[in-house]
């Protein structure tokens, strides 16, 4: 446990030590804020629907940019194999390293707060959506960390682990939406309803909070980690 | 962590324990299907079946039969609403116990079963999808039927699942009833939906619960006792004959809504209005209520739309107050859940206490605190200065229920001459009931807002009719279902002045784009130059150090 920790604070350290941190997190609130003022007053609706439906296709691309530093930079600046000369597990370096990306994508989240403000002052909105929509944008969030950080670890250039991340994700986001759904056998609609990462959040976003959306984004968030585990291992080879 | 070759038995090892990690997180998802916990966390807990439905479910004392009948090869998108329903019939299922009966069919091939369930009206629908870059009809059944005992109710279609609670819960309180739930509508029958006077699209919407008889004013002679609810309404021209029947029906305890108008509006060369006093009024006047000749003003108001020359714009309109909050009165079930209503045209109602002492009066709803009144001549041009002062503001009544004592306008009165009465023969002695201790009427200071115009501006008005209906003859029941199915939650900047509601929009606009990342660039800014700070020292130390 207390190499998770280590681990953590020297990842999430790292982010605020280097302009990457600063530099995303305002990229990210400029432009969710703007997207969403854009129809807000035009709508007149005392929501932040506007905000949660921009989310997915925003994470697409931030949240692998997130990522494809955490192996990739390891491996350029030659602390991968200090790290692993270290006394610590695999499983323990992916856990810390994800659950510091965890904490700087939920802050970054969070600081979206003004979007609250501004519909609680104008208007009388339904909380549960918000509360939902925020818990569903974290849990997304985390999925999708999860995947790019595994894409991080299968190659050491970073542009190549960021498109292979907006790529994994991207194609986990499409296979449940509509779009697609309306193209494949009807017998294959309710698989690929359930392994969309859209469908999920949608749901969790409506203010209703079902075990079985919350499972689905841990298995995934599971997978994706214990795929990192392997692929580490495959190198050292564990 | 020591760095080694990968050996073929290691990648066999690895690939077995993915396999064996996938395989247990697609076991743990699919058992999640069967057990799971929901939290609903919207405000009129939207996402799950109200407390209505769960109390007509455990009241069920005999079996009820709900057949979900929905083709195996809908289109794709189709077959997201079947599982939706299913998850609904399940919960309700839960509730009823063994006194709900559910099973799927699939018509499929079976022509028998296709025959007996197009008799029970349910279709076969056109359903549309892609097939190889083609857009293509496919047909499939989506219906669900309610039987009991051999009284049956459909839902022919579903579309979606917004209104399929309402409808269900509806259906199964309808096959329980002994008999017929009449509505009686002392007004013209509307056919045409396309009049925007007209109320086609009401009476279709409660048709659905009710089986509506229009009744001309002009042949009205009485009204039949079976009759659960009157409406009248009030721009019709009531003959004493109608009204008689109106008082009596009331006098044996009949469930009346008044919808009346203080003021006329005439189209013409550009709208205009006139006072007006309706033939219902005399009536309503002599139960203690009176219809002031004025228009109701209120800045918490709809937006109209209206026409210049070739230019359509929409503005906010003061002559159409929008009802919210706490101007729907909070004790009655009807309103108190309602988000919104819009009345437009109104006119104040008002009270006379010592006409009808036995008489209880609630006020259902009302203006907001900023609301005016205008007395003729009217002006009803939207692009006037509305130039109102404090001292001007007035709260007004606009709806009103009244229960209890009451006695008729035609005590000691000669009985109205009967029109439909045989030429020539005496007329059958008729004896008037002079009172009633269990009189229930409501009054709305409105015919227009629930027109076929004003229905399809603003939906929530139909539900707050359609729970003011249901409140008179099934009780609360299917009240909490209904409106919470409606949300209108505006944005509101607490003023009229553009000028003022654009400088908060920008302050908004700021504060939710700008604040926060420049906040965030000074701490990274501010760190950046710790951190350069703390290296300089540590670099003078080392140094200083060296020297020594």
């Amino acid at each position: 446990m207390s190499d998770i920790y280590a681990i953590f604070k020297r990842e999430f350290r790292s982010y605020f030590d280097s302009p990457i941190g600063y530099i995303f997190i305002t990229v990210f609130l400029v432009l969710t804020g703007w997207l969403f003022y854009s129809s807000f007053f035009i709508l007149n609706y005392s929501s932040l629907r506007g905000f949660f439906e921009l989310l997915p296709w925003m994470f697409l691309f931030f949240v692998p940019a997130v990522t494809m530093r955490l192996w990739a930079e390891e491996k350029k600046l030659g602390t991968m194999e200090l790290l692993m000369t270290l006394p610590v597990r695999d499983i323990d370096v992916v856990i810390g390293k994800f659950l510091a990306s965890f904490c700087f994508l939920t802050l970054t989240i969070l600081l979206t707060f003004p979007l609250v403000i501004s519909v609680v002052q104008l208007g009388n909105p339904d909380m549960g959506p918000i509360i939902g929509g925020y818990l569903g944008a974290i849990l997304m969030g985390g999925a999708y960390l999860a995947i790019g950080m595994f894409a991080s670890s299968l190659n050491d250039n970073q542009i190549i682990t960021f498109i292979f991340g907006v790529v994994i994700c991207f194609g986990l986001f499409i296979i449940g939406e509509g779009f697609v759904l309306i193209r494949v056998p009807g017998s294959w609609v309710p698989v690929l309803q359930f392994l969309g990462i859209g469908a999920h959040f949608r749901s969790i976003g409506r203010g209703v909070i079902d075990s079985r959306d919350v499972l689905y984004y841990l298995s995934v968030v599971a997978l994706f980690l214990f795929l990192n585990i392997r692929a580490l291992e495959s190198r050292t080879g564990h | 962590m020591a760095i080694q070759h990968p050996t073929i038995k290691s990648k066999t090892l690895s690939f077995t324990s993915v396999f064996l990690m996938l395989g247990i997180l697609v076991f743990i998802n699919i058992l999640s299907y069967r057990i799971f916990l929901r939290k609903d966390l919207t405000e009129k807990k939207e996402y799950t079946i109200s407390e209505s439905t769960k109390s007509v479910l455990n009241q069920l004392d005999d079996i009820i039969n709900i057949t979900a009948y929905f083709s195996e090869d809908l289109p794709p998108y189709h077959t997201t609403i079947r599982t939706q329903v299913q998850d609904i019939l399940s919960e309700y299922q839960a509730f009823a116990g063994n006194n709900l009966n559910i099973q799927y069919l699939d018509p499929g091939k079976d022509e028998d079963l296709k025959a007996r369930i197009a008799r029970m009206g349910i279709p076969e629908v056109p359903l549309g999808e892609i097939k190889r870059d083609k857009q293509v009809i496919s047909m499939g059944y989506m219906g669900i039927a309610i039987q009991y005992g051999d009284k049956g109710e459909v839902i022919p279609f579903i579309p979606d699942i917004a209104n399929l609670e309402y409808d269900l819960t509806a259906s199964i309180l309808k096959v329980k009833e002994t008999s017929d739930r009449i509505l009686a509508w002392i007004g013209d029958q509307d056919s045409n939906p396309q009049d925007p006077n007209g109320y086609k699209l009401l009476q279709d919407e409660l048709n659905k619960n009710y089986v509506v008889r229009p009744m001309a004013p002009g042949n009205l002679t009485s009204i039949p006792p079976k009759t659960s609810v009157v409406v009248v309404d009030g721009s019709q021209a009531l003959p004493p004959r109608a009204l008689y029947a109106i008082d009596q029906y009331m006098m044996k305890n009949g469930k009346v809504i008044f919808l009346v108008d203080g003021v006329e509006l005439a189209e013409g060369q550009g709208l205009s209005a006139a006072p007006v006093t309706a033939d219902v009024a005399t009536l309503l006047e002599h139960y203690g209520i009176n219809i002031e000749q004025k228009l109701v003003a209120d800045r918490r108001n709809a937006q109209a739309s209206f026409s210049s020359g070739y230019v359509r714009f929409r503005l906010p309109y003061p002559l159409w107050p929008k009802i919210g909050g706490e101007s729907f009165d909070q004790e009655t079930p009807a309103v108190s859940q309602l988000e919104s209503l819009v009345l437009p045209w109104t006119s104040p109602l008002q009270f006379e206490t010592e006409k009808v002492p036995g008489l209880q009066k609630k006020d259902l709803v009302s203006t907001s605190d900023v609301a005016w009144v205008m007395e003729a001549p009217y002006d009803l041009n939207p692009q006037q200065q509305w130039n109102v002062t404090e001292n001007d503001l007035v709260r007004s009544v606009l709806a009103m229920e009244c229960r209890g004592n009451l006695v008729s306008y035609f005590k000691d009165k000669p009985v109205p001459e009967n029109p439909e009465a045989p030429q020539g023969n005496p007329p059958k002695e008729e004896e008037t009931v002079g009172s009633t201790g269990d009189a229930q009427f409501i009054v709305i200071a409105s015919t227009r807002f629930v027109t076929n115009q004003f229905l399809s501006l603003f939906g929530e008005n139909l539900v707050c009719f359609q729970n003011l209906v249901d409140s008179m003859v099934i009780g609360n029941q299917l009240i909490g279902i209904r409106s919470r199915v409606v949300s209108d939650r505006p944005l509101e900047f607490g003023t009229n002045d553009e000028k003022a509601i654009e400088l908060k929009k920008t302050n908004h606009r700021l504060m939710g784009t700008i604040l926060v990342p420049v906040l965030v660039v000074f701490i990274g800014l501010f760190r950046m130059m710790m951190r350069k700070q703390t290296k300089r020292k540590i670099q003078s130390m080392i140094q200083g150090g060296n020297h020594e």
